[in-house]
């Protein structure tokens, strides 16, 4: 009839969000956001500034952080613009899934049935095309582009957010203040909407940050692979696919990009991890 | 003579709050001893801590000597051999206590071979013996069978089974019989009873259930906030108690589970005249299909119901899991449609309905619900859930001064529209759910289990709560229940409900005293009572 | 039981079929005409026209379809109009790179991760249990293709232990073949080990709360006895669910490998297709792909009766 366990109120809630997790997460989140915005005003050196004469330059040779490329442009200047591309797609990746997954998790919770078995089909025919491949499609089709990688991203994880809302959702409807809602009246849209939503949005909120992740890693894949973002525009794969023709000469070009990738990746994942604990609501202080 | 068990100052802390303190008590040989506690007192953590099975990070002090060594001293190892053999356990919920991957049979003889050396085989065997012990039919092909194919009494016989198979000098139950009806409960009493037998195995019974234990032990504890409050022979502790907390205990005991002699009989309902009249009414639902070209097997929850409830009534629906009360309430209050049949509500057709056109139904009728817990939305402020009902509806009127004339009738402070559902106990998210119901003054209120899942003290409160409020709001009352005790306290005609059919109706006093329906009988010989007479099985 | 099996098979039937339409369709879409990349843009409308009507792209779309679709069911599909090389074998060969690849990838992954999810959920908030979290979430951040490009930096092309790409071919060189596999395998592994390390350690946490658990050591058994002989099996079912799943990505992910190891797999094929537009080359690949994709998924589906009795009632 009771958990065991009773923690006093005061101790859980600050250890709550005093985190490791959540704050390296935050941190690395918050650099990449501030790079990408301090990259609008000021970057090192001009990014697509050609000087052939300096190529291939080492760590802090000649004022550059961390060296130039095979044209003789900043690295750390390219890498700041790229941080853009990065969020950019990731940003609008993840709105596309979500835009689409919850609508659809939800009505699959809400109407059950035929709908519902529907719906857990067609998600299940979309995890047959993985974010690549879908990818892949969409720029053999409509060729290569920025915007073929986010809608095929995106469109890759509909089925990830809409599994997630309605597993999340299904105990939460079986829940009597749901009942008690239908019982005066409460349209089933409006109890999706009002009672269903702000009951999952922990976990709808650390799925997207894990997205995220993902999808930095999936814009890096299509743009290293050269069917994502398209040049001039800098990307942090694009600049790794550079690299890899290079690798005798300057094997360290691929290092940075990678690195950068790397840290945002993980500063997500750990932002998700750190969030997720946070708001685990079993540690909300309930006296029976 | 030693004592078997001695228990001496077991101190329980996690982080700074102390959840058993300072507990001291002795079990003999043979011995049989209750625990009594309602939720949160630490009667379980006192058990667990006992047998070394406390969770992570919890810090247990004190000494608990088992004949002559301190369990709290050996290693785990050590502690290995004690457990399941000096000392086992049975837990409460059988469907999550036993291994859902692993053979019934399988389970039982791991203790056997762990702690006899036995070979796998010849532990099998023993395995089939002991559930022939406990009263499984087909032993043999019943031991091959996996938990989720035994219903709630097989599994819990299953887990005394495999608590007694090596023979322990004491065994622990925590709450055994909570989670099953009350005939089920009466025939596990009754096997318990049987095989801790005369004096060679003592037994450690937790429960917060008094009457269960004036039937099967000799010794009583009663447990509050981590403190033993008060200790003695059982019949002298609930017939005299020295300590407030019992007394409030023993007081909270339903008229009904007190002694086995009938009490006098209930005044009559006030009016003839009908509120709420059921007829033929049949609810099935589909289940899975075996093979593809067999046609849907359907299950009946409710079949072919029929009864009329009249204005000011308080009638009560009783029936064990499975009986299709549930489903029943639901229906009466539009949440569900039945197959066939009809429902009229204060002369509003509720049957088959759409939902938009129940709008008036649902002015008039409202439900109560069983998990405090559950029925509110922790995301939303008391005041917004208790108003909810007049928004949806479209009642007009000031909300607030409605909110807070609802708080103030079922006894909370007015500032707890502000606060949040968490904040509160069971028993006070009782009250604000039955505060919801009550805004859009219904006429009729369904209360489905409304105090099954609160401690008994705070049972009687919330009863005394639905009974004061059903005067002063002149409400009818249909009142769902497994517990009959309750009902019996509660209403003034019940309905006796089983696989889905009313067996019996009347007036509760006819129905009490002359039960005209074995299976009405039956339940009512079930019940534990406190003058310690033990239920009669079956 | 039986049941369950041809509900299955249907599912996956229709799923297949479902996906060749998706396929289909999107290429469809392509605003590009066939004809016009072989003869180019100055050829005649009448020899257009002409070799449009010889490679059947005159018909209607759903005739298309279906011919495709036909050809895929019998094994023939056709030859490419940009390569003149038949489909069908060239798949073949290059799924013989590919196939062999994943395997690869997802055995060492799961080699690595099974025993460092039981050991960090075992071990829980203590050393080792921090120390495999750290190293599985750096693991799961780092691009599969980067750990690729270093590994071909380090160790192949400084010192050279493995080949830095290529591919010699299974009956040309047996061992070397192998050993161009290595370094892309455990590139892949590297990741998916990372993310299954997760999985496999947060099932083994939630089961070890269960009261099962807590019932076998109220038996007797010790805390690892309790884990080994109740807890795993248990753990396995929601593991094997992220497998399937896992596939999937893990398929996706030789794509990109193969680009970075210069290997002739089906993902390479897929990439040199689409630059050459060859769209019947695409099509077909694509959807062998998830071919491949969906009845690995069907075989983890129907392992679930087998590991779960609750399962085989239907």
């Amino acid at each position: 009839m009771t958990d065991i366990f009773d923690v006093p109120e005061l101790e859980v809630r600050r250890r709550r969000w005093r985190r490791p997790n959540l704050i390296v997460g935050a941190v690395l989140v918050g650099l990449v956001v501030a790079t990408a915005a301090v990259s609008y005003v000021w970057t090192p050196f001009d990014p697509e500034q050609v000087n052939v004469a300096d190529r291939f330059l080492g760590v802090g040779e000649a004022g550059h952080l961390l060296g130039t490329d095979q044209f003789g442009r900043d690295i750390a200047s390219q890498l700041m613009v790229g941080a853009r591309n990065t969020l950019f797609v990731g940003v609008l990746a993840v709105s596309i899934a979500i835009a689409v997954g919850i609508p659809l998790g939800g009505v699959a919770a809400v109407r059950r049935g035929w709908v519902e078995e529907l719906v857990m089909r067609l998600s299940d025919l979309m995890f047959a095309f993985p974010a690549v491949l879908l990818a892949i499609l969409l720029v053999a089709a409509l060729g290569p582009s920025t915007t073929s990688a986010m809608v095929a991203i995106g469109l890759a994880y509909v089925p990830i957010v809409a599994r997630v809302t309605r597993g999340a959702s299904l105990p939460v409807l079986e829940r009597d203040f749901v009942r008690a809602a239908r019982g005066y009246g409460r349209g089933r849209v409006f109890i999706f909407v009002r009672h269903v939503l702000p009951n999952i949005a922990s976990v709808l909120i650390v799925q997207a940050t894990v997205l995220f992740a993902l999808a930095i890693l999936a814009e890096a894949a299509l743009s290293f692979l050269g069917i994502g973002t398209q040049p001039p525009t800098p990307s942090w794969g694009r600049s790794l696919n550079d690299a890899q023709t290079f690798i005798s000469v300057a094997p360290t070009l691929a290092l940075w990009p990678g690195l950068a990738i790397a840290l945002s990746v993980l500063g997500f994942n750990l932002l998700g991890d750190g969030l997720r604990d946070a708001l685990d609501p079993r540690l909300e202080v309930r006296r029976t | 003579m030693t004592a078997l068990l001695s228990v001496e100052d077991l101190t329980v802390r996690a982080g700074r709050s102390v959840l058993v303190d300072g507990v001291s008590f002795r079990i003999g040989r043979g011995e049989r001893v209750g625990l009594i506690g309602e939720s949160g007192s630490g009667k379980t953590m006192t058990a667990l801590a006992v047998m070394g099975l406390a969770p992570e990070g919890v810090r247990v002090s004190g000494r608990v000597l088992f004949g002559d060594t301190d369990l709290l001293s050996l290693s785990e190892p050590e502690l290995c051999t004690v457990r399941g053999d000096g000392i086992s356990m049975v837990f409460q919920e059988p469907m999550t206590a036993l291994n859902p991957l692993m053979r019934v049979g399988d389970q039982i003889a791991e203790a056997l071979t762990i702690h006899r050396g036995m070979p796998g085989p010849e532990a099998r065997e023993r395995a089939v013996e002991a559930l022939e012990r406990v009263g499984i039919p087909e032993a043999d092909r019943r031991a091959r069978a996996y938990p989720h194919e035994l219903s709630g009494g097989q599994r819990q016989r299953v887990m005394i089974a495999m608590a007694i198979a090596c023979g322990p000098d004491l065994v622990i139950a925590d709450e055994p019989t909570t989670a099953l009806d009350v005939t089920v409960q009466a025939q596990v009493l009754a096997l318990l009873d049987d095989l801790v037998g005369t004096g060679e195995t003592a037994l450690w019974l937790i429960t917060h259930d008094l009457p269960v234990v004036a039937g099967m032990c000799r010794r009583v504890l009663v447990m509050c906030d981590g403190r033993i409050v008060e200790e003695g022979e059982t019949s002298q502790v609930f017939s005299a108690p020295t300590d407030g907390y019992t007394a409030s205990l023993v007081a909270s005991v339903p008229a009904l589970s007190r002694s086995s002699e009938v009490p006098p009989p209930k005044p009559p309902p006030p009016t003839d005249e009908v509120l709420v009249s059921v007829s033929e009414v049949t609810r099935t639902f589909p289940l899975p299909r075996r093979r593809l070209t067999e046609p849907r097997r359907r299950v009946t929850a409710v079949d072919g119901v029929s009864f009329t409830v009249a204005v000011g009534e308080s009638f009560g629906v009783v029936g064990e899991s499975g009986s299709g009360k549930t489903t029943l309430a639901r229906m009466i209050v539009g949440l569900d449609h039945p197959d066939s049949g009809g429902i009229e509500v204060a002369g509003i057709p509720v049957a088959g309905r759409r939902d938009r056109e129940l709008a008036a139904l649902r002015r008039i009728a409202q439900m109560v619900f069983q998990d405090p817990m559950g029925s509110l939305d922790p995301r939303m402020k008391v005041g917004d859930i208790v108003a909810e009902p007049l928004r949806a509806l479209r009642i007009a009127g000031d909300h607030r001064a409605r909110v807070r004339e609802l708080l103030e009738a079922v006894a909370l402070p007015v500032d707890a529209a502000d606060r949040y559902a968490h904040e509160f106990s069971g028993g006070q998210r009782q009250r604000i759910a039955i505060a919801r119901a009550l805004a859009p003054r219904p006429r009729l209120l369904v209360a489905d289990e409304p105090v099954s899942a609160l401690d008994m003290t705070v049972q009687t409160q919330v009863l005394e709560l639905l009974a004061d409020l059903k005067e002063r709001f002149e409400l009818t009352m249909i009142f769902i229940s497994h517990d009959l005790s309750v009902v019996y306290e509660v209403c003034d005609r019940v309905a006796v409900m089983k696989d889905g059919r009313i067996v019996e109706v009347g007036s509760v006093a006819d129905v009490y005293a002359r039960p005209s329906h074995p299976y009405t009988a039956g339940l009512i010989g079930a019940i534990p009572r406190l003058d310690g007479t033990l239920p009669r099985a079956g | 039981m039986l049941v369950l099996v041809v509900r299955r098979l249907l599912i996956f039937a229709v799923t297949l079929w479902a996906a060749s339409v998706v396929v289909f369709v999107v290429l469809s879409v392509l605003p590009g005409d066939p004809a016009t990349l072989i003869l180019g843009t100055q050829a005649t409308p009448e020899s257009l026209a002409a070799l449009r009507a010889e490679l059947g792209l005159d018909r209607p779309v759903v005739v298309q379809y279906l011919d495709w679709l036909g050809g895929v069911v019998s094994g023939d599909l056709g030859t490419s109009y940009i390569s003149g090389l038949p489909i069908g074998e060239q798949i073949l060969d290059r799924l013989a790179v590919t196939i062999p690849l994943a395997a690869f990838g997802i055995t060492l992954s799961i080699l690595g991760a099974v025993p460092a999810g039981i050991a960090a959920a075992a071990r829980h908030r203590r050393l080792p249990d921090a120390m495999i979290s750290t190293a599985s979430q750096l693991g799961l951040a780092v691009p599969a293709f980067w750990a690729g490009l270093m590994f071909v930096t380090f160790l192949a092309v400084r010192w050279r232990i493995f080949p830095a790409g290529g591919f010699p071919g299974w009956s040309e060189d047996f061992w070397g073949s192998v050993r161009a596999l290595v370094l892309p395998a455990v590139s892949l592994a590297l990741v998916q080990g990372a993310i299954l390390t997760r999985y496999v350690r947060s099932a083994v946490l939630e089961v070890l709360g269960e009261d099962f658990i807590r019932t076998a050591r109220a038996k007797g058994l010790t805390r690892s006895a309790a884990l080994w002989r109740h807890g795993l099996r248990n753990a396995a079912i929601p593991v094997v669910t992220i497998l399937g799943l896992q596939l999937a990505a893990l398929l996706a992910g030789t794509v990109v490998i193969e680009s970075v190891f210069v290997l002739p797999g089906l993902g390479n094929l897929l990439l040199q297709a689409i630059t050459r537009r060859d769209l019947l080359l695409v099509q077909s690949a694509a959807f062998v792909i998830t071919a491949v994709i969906l009845a690995v998924n069907l075989l983890v589906d129907l392992t679930y009766p087998f590991i779960d009795p609750r399962v085989r009632r239907t």
